[in-house]
């Protein structure tokens, strides 16, 4: 049996149980600095057939066991606690998870804009399936809301509504409602309601559903006029997300012990990272864009000035999250992005096929294109759903259509960082995203992320350390301009003086995607200069400026195709631009 | 590398747990036989209802409507009977505006359940209640030839098994289906149009098994009257050897086809069963296994999707592939002829 004791050492062991896979991740201190050392995979076994997530945990921990030489496991299959000299053991352990069925939710508010909104963000924040919605001021009669209650038949209840100074009697009216209809619910052994409302009620309110519910409280979500925090809520929601999950999953609750009581929802711990690089990049004139692109589920955090806007889309993703993709978007929007003749009926079979086997690879260069054609789509609308709850004030282009300046981007998920080439993966990213202005693209080709997060409460070194070292690939930095252009006409001017002092410059043409040599790792100042109007967030259109750049991958890619991105409408100058687009990143 | 395990067998024990998803009431009792779709539970899952606001109706407040309400929880109503009224020099009532049964009084309010379609649970499978699950099911016990498949429309039926794939690889045709084969479980092989289906269903047949589908007519399928059950996937992949062979030797037996959608997370997955009466020999079937020489598995998708064979052996380093992904594979001998490297991740055990 693992204690809970506080570690002191400084290895660490990271868990994540996913939809599909189970995850071991080792990181330890290597001459002074913390490092990711390896990864263990096995099939996640939570459901059926087997019923049991240790099994799968166990099964990643021997795998690491082997591709690190290290001993982490005793012959009852029990943790080695506390490294020691012979390569065995770890210090600390953490934990993930996302595995498992959504909770079926419901939003109860005052108003629709201003509570239920700020319910539904709440919701938004984790594995939760919206089934209902519930407001004095939204459409339908009383008995239809009811109805639709019934038939969600919710796992949780968040509720929210009227401010602390406010009236009482409204939002009681409300619950009063909603009583009637928890009480024509079929009896549900583990409901769960999350009351975020006006605090001089909350008494009032615990009485009258505990009956038919647990009721949690947590502080207002609008407690003043004009005032918005979720943060209480979403900690609330993310126990309560993680109690449901040993209900369903019991093999987790070793888990949790193995990590301290510490087992925390995959998506909160990797918003946590993207608001701790807000901190640390700190500039107030863009975002902290992170992407997860999983196998059920998507998540999206944005950190704007520290305020983290985390949107968990369950039901999209690449396995059988792509059902969501396919109810969503059309045939067409996918297919635009495979350089070879394909048709709608095999792109159509093949995502129901992964559908039903979502951890399949594809084998042929085809299946590639088509699944990466997919990743792209799977972002683009996770991402135009997040934005939807963007704060309203943020700083970002003029035109319509595009994406506010985001700088880094972090991107992770088993599709982008499994890529064959990193040509492939910052593709993806750049069609899918359509980052604006000036940015830099860090792909997590471990899919680390989510589990620095969980570690950060632990060791606030570590995740630091692993961030700055080559585990994060910096793909490039990006400068896309935004804004209207003829085509083929020149839209950038760009001057790239290097650290030994060689100058170089560059005419950037509409419509084309370069990458500017720059060694991985170089630092260069780079003047850039845009034309005919357009916008890289340099202060507003035309504006130019002085940057201090570092190489990537790819060195600096200039990315002029236009934002929004329009590919020709002929099938034949389509594939022959995706082939030239990807060319030129290459060559 | 462990791996689920799909079902295709000649003779197989097999259990199924049937449960509603909420509580219910349950209809059969442990040692009875069922048929596929019997109903063994059933559950109120899709009522409507219509609020009565009886203080706006009698136009009182809504903390007097109460001595007003002339019914009770439970109460039965006909549409037009009185639910509340108030006397004096004007008198008011509010009648119910549909037959119905009250539910909820609550602060002026009368809700009244005008509507309750019953959720039925179907067996699913012809056998024997080995259990029965309090308030939610019951455990169904059988034996028989089984073949797992990967995509269902949600129906339930039984019927005589006709074949008309002939071989593994055939294409299903409108023109073979007649009144002939009206009652009875169709095995074809790919089917891509959709008037087969249509036609299927002026026929009556009771189900069909098809290798192969082209995910488009999934829209038509699903709006079937029967229960359509893919083996293999979709686009355009044979029924595998194993799966035809042994469909193909029980023709004109009865067979089960339960087209449920599979659900991973809970482990229920569209199924055919053609019972038979259980051998000493057969033991329970295993739903997990690792991957490993010897070991009979499928291939779940392109190249070689819906194939069988056996692992000759796993790869010791990742193998490339055409796409550019490395990946851990496996040497197959396919039951077909040939061999081929398949990714780890691109197979499933087949007992």
């Amino acid at each position: 049996m693992v204690s809970a004791e506080e570690p002191r050492g400084e290895s660490i062991l990271a868990v994540d149980v996913g939809s599909v896979n189970t995850r071991a991740l080792l990181f330890d201190i290597v001459e002074g600095r913390y490092r990711f050392l390896a990864g263990g995979q096995a099939r996640t076994t939570a459901g059926a057939p087997i019923d049991d997530s240790r099994e799968g945990m166990r099964l990643a921990v021997k795998e690491l066991e082997t591709i690190a030489v290290r001993e982490l496991l005793n012959e009852e299959g029990q943790l080695l606690r506390g490294s020691s000299q012979d390569n065995t053991g770890v210090d600390g352990v953490v934990a993930t998870f996302s595995a498992g069925k959504p909770l079926r939710a419901v939003a109860v508010g005052l108003q629709e804009q201003i509570s239920l909104a700020a319910a539904r963000r709440v919701l938004d924040s984790n594995y939760t399936k919206l089934g209902a919605t519930f407001s004095l001021n939204g459409s339908g009669e009383i008995a239809e809301k009811i109805d639709a209650i019934l038939r969600c038949r919710p796992d949780l209840i968040v509720i929210a509504g009227g401010t602390d100074d406010g009236a009482t009697k409204t939002p009681l009216k409300l619950i009063d409602s909603l009583g009637m209809a928890l009480q024509l619910l079929p009896p549900h052994h583990n409901l769960q309601v999350l009351f975020a409302g006006n605090q001089k009620i909350a008494t009032e309110v615990t009485q009258a559903l505990e009956i038919m519910a647990a009721v949690h409280r947590t502080a207002n979500l609008v407690p003043r006029v004009g005032v918005v925090q979720i943060d209480p809520a979403v900690r609330k929601l993310s126990d309560i997300v993680r109690q449901a999950a040993f209900l369903v999953m019991p093999g987790l609750k070793e888990l949790d012990a193995w990590s301290g009581d510490r087992l925390q929802p995959t998506a909160r711990a990797f918003g946590r990272v993207i608001r701790f690089l807000s901190r640390v990049y700190d500039d107030p004139g863009k975002g902290i864009l992170g992407i997860d692109v999983g196998a059920s589920n998507t998540a999206v955090a944005t950190a704007f000035d520290e305020d983290l806007r985390l949107k968990v889309t369950p039901g999209l993703g690449m396995g059988e999250g792509l059902a969501g993709l396919l109810r969503t978007v059309d045939l067409r929007q996918i297919t635009r992005w495979v350089a070879e003749e394909v048709s709608e009926d095999y792109v159509r079979d093949y995502i129901h096929n992964k559908i039903i086997f979502p951890a399949s690879l594809p084998v042929t260069p085809l299946d590639l294109a088509v699944e990466q054609a997919l990743a792209r789509e799977v972002m683009r609308l996770a991402l135009w759903q997040a934005a939807r709850d963007f704060p309203a004030d943020i700083a970002r282009p003029a035109h319509a259509h595009t994406q506010p300046w985001f700088e880094p981007l972090l991107v992770s998920g088993a599709t982008l960082a499994g890529a064959p080439t990193l040509a492939q993966s910052l593709m993806m990213v750049l069609d899918g995203l359509e980052p604006a202005g000036i940015t830099r693209v860090i792909l997590d080709k471990n899919s680390l992320t989510a589990a620095l997060g969980a570690v950060a409460a632990l060791n606030p070194m570590l995740p630091v350390q692993v961030l700055e070292s080559n585990t994060f690939i910096h793909l490039g930095y990006v400068i896309a301009p935004v804004g209207s252009a003829r085509p083929g006409s020149p839209l950038l001017r760009l001057k790239v003086v290097h650290q030994d002092g060689r100058e170089r410059s560059y005419s950037v043409d509409e419509g084309s995607l370069q990458a500017i040599p720059l060694g991985h790792n170089q630092t260069a100042r780079v003047h850039v200069q845009p034309l005919q109007g357009t916008d890289v967030g340099l202060g507003g259109p035309g504006k130019g400026g002085w940057l201090r750049v570092i190489g990537g991958a790819f060195g600096l890619v200039v990315d002029a195709r236009g934002r929004p991105l329009r590919l020709p409408s002929d099938d034949e100058q389509r594939r022959d631009t995706l082939k030239k687009w990807y060319w030129s990143l290459t060559h | 590398m462990l791996t689920t395990t799909t079902h295709i067998s000649r003779m197989a024990l097999i259990r199924r747990r049937r449960t509603l998803p909420v509580d219910g009431i349950v209809l059969v009792r442990a040692g009875q036989k069922v048929a596929p779709t019997d109903v063994i539970a059933q559950a109120e899952l899709n009522r409507q209802h219509l609020a009565l606001d009886i203080a706006t109706g009698l136009g009182v407040p809504p903390e007097k409507a109460a001595r007003h309400i002339q019914r009770k929880v439970g109460d039965e109503v006909s549409e037009g009977a009185i639910i509340a009224s108030r006397g004096g020099m004007a008198t008011r009532v509010v009648r119910a505006p549909h037959q119905g049964r009250v539910v909820s009084i609550r602060n002026g309010k009368v809700l009244l359940e005008v509507s309750n379609q019953p959720y039925l649970l179907k067996a699913g499978l012809p056998g024997k209640v080995v259990e029965t699950i309090p308030d939610r099911g019951a455990v169904i016990g059988a034996s028989g030839a089984w073949v797992q498949g990967v995509w269902g429309n949600g129906r339930v039926n039984y019927g005589v098994l006709h074949v008309l794939a002939e071989e593994a690889g055939h294409e299903f045709q409108a023109y073979e289906l007649d009144m002939s084969l009206r009652g009875m479980v169709m095995l074809a092989g790919h089917c891509g149009d959709p008037e087969v289906l249509e036609k299927a269903a002026e026929v009556q047949v009771r189900g069909l098994i098809l290798g192969s589908m082209d995910s488009k007519l999934i829209p038509v399928a699903k709006g079937m009257p029967y229960p359509v059950v893919v083996v293999e996937g979709f686009g355009q992949m044979s029924l595998s050897a194993r799966a035809h062979m042994i469909l193909k030797d029980n023709q004109a037996r009865e067979v089960a086809v339960n087209a449920e959608k599979w659900d991973r997370f809970a482990g229920h997955r569209p199924e055919v069963i053609v019972p038979l009466p259980a051998t000493d020999s057969i033991s329970e079937p295993r739903e997990a296994a690792q991957l490993a020489p010897r070991q009979r598995v499928r291939v779940v998708c392109a190249p070689h999707g819906g194939e069988t064979g056996v692992i000759i052996e796993l790869m010791p380093e990742l193998v490339s592939f055409s796409s550019g992904l490395r990946a851990r594979a496996a040497d197959i001998r396919l039951d077909g002829g040939g061999s081929a490297l398949i990714p780890l991740a691109n197979l499933e055990v087949v007992d």
